[in-house]
């Protein structure tokens, strides 16, 4: 069982990421910063008795959770803005006017990567099972069975949904990316 | 089995290392606010079961109760078990008794009036 000192460690290690992932996501700050709290409580009250090494799977699962529910509720809003063809009207679908990640930020604007910019924008495009794939094995660095774990589903699809993300984002990003 | 080949692996490890580089950038408030969110976590995980979570269990449980109650009622109603009166009926049992305390009370003086015949003659 975790203490509260190792959850408090636990959680300190995974904050920035977790919103850094949730922002990318969403777009949205101030919706990154209530889905990251809400993870974070619902770990807390839920599993802060669950072994420690239990936590990952299961703090990146919630956030997965999350995540695909705001991008559910915002899908339907968005059809239902399209259905009264509000997406008509001068300046377009006002989802796609949402700034991208880092653009919430102008003082630090100047000292933003610019690859690492055009690869979250990229990753924010993908499909969300690749691109919760992708930020599970290759940004948090958990393996397949855990990544598994964390969207629910079986080693063989997040294998799929995983090389496919590295393909897309590949492609669209060779200009930036040499490795 | 790896999931994918050396090439898009070197690049996929690439990627990631730019995250998480960047991953550090956040703003002072959002720092912050991340920092106050975990405390809350941390705290909320202090909470003891059972103190905040017994009463809507116990709420539950009472109103399955309550309507197994109200169910147990209307099915098997202890009105249909009695013997229905109608209001005839409660009228003449109502005169039966009457008539028979003014029976007992014209026994009663009888007897008295019987008593007293002997000590007057």
């Amino acid at each position: 069982m975790g203490s509260a000192a190792e959850l408090n460690q636990f959680l300190a290690s995974v904050e920035k990421r977790a919103y850094a992932m949730a922002v990318t996501s969403v777009k949205e700050r101030e919706d990154a910063l209530d889905i990251v709290q809400d993870v974070m409580l619902t770990l807390a009250r839920k599993y802060s008795r669950k072994p420690s090494s239990q936590w990952p799977p299961l703090f990146f699962r919630i956030l997965n959770n999350r995540l695909t529910d705001y991008h559910r509720s915002h899908n339907l809003r968005r059809r239902f803005f399209v259905w009264l063809n509000t997406a008509d009207e001068p300046g377009g679908d006002p989802f796609d006017q949402v700034p991208g990640p880092q653009t919430n930020n102008p003082d630090r604007r100047s000292a933003i990567d610019g690859a690492t910019d055009e690869l979250q924008r990229a990753l924010a495009q993908l499909p969300l099972r690749q691109q919760q794939a992708f930020m599970l094995r290759a940004w948090e660095g958990l393996d397949v069975k855990a990544t598994a774990q964390a969207m629910g589903c079986s080693d063989g699809s997040v294998k799929t949904h995983y090389s496919r993300a590295v393909h897309s984002l590949r492609t669209q990003l060779e200009e930036h990316y040499h490795g | 089995m790896a999931d994918l080949d050396p090439a898009d692996q070197q690049w996929a490890d690439h990627a990631a290392e730019r995250l998480r580089q960047h991953e550090h950038d956040v703003p002072n408030d959002v720092n912050q606010r991340l920092q106050a969110a975990r405390r809350a976590a941390v705290a909320a995980a202090d909470e003891k079961p059972g103190v905040t979570d017994w009463w809507p269990r116990a709420a539950g449980a009472g109103t399955a109760a309550v309507a197994l109650m109200v169910a147990a009622l209307v099915l098997y109603s202890p009105v249909d078990t009695l013997p229905r009166i109608d209001a005839a009926e409660l009228a003449a049992a109502q005169e039966a008794e009457l008539l028979e305390e003014l029976e007992f009370v014209a026994w009663m003086i009888a007897m008295e009036e019987a008593d007293a015949l002997p000590a007057q003659g």
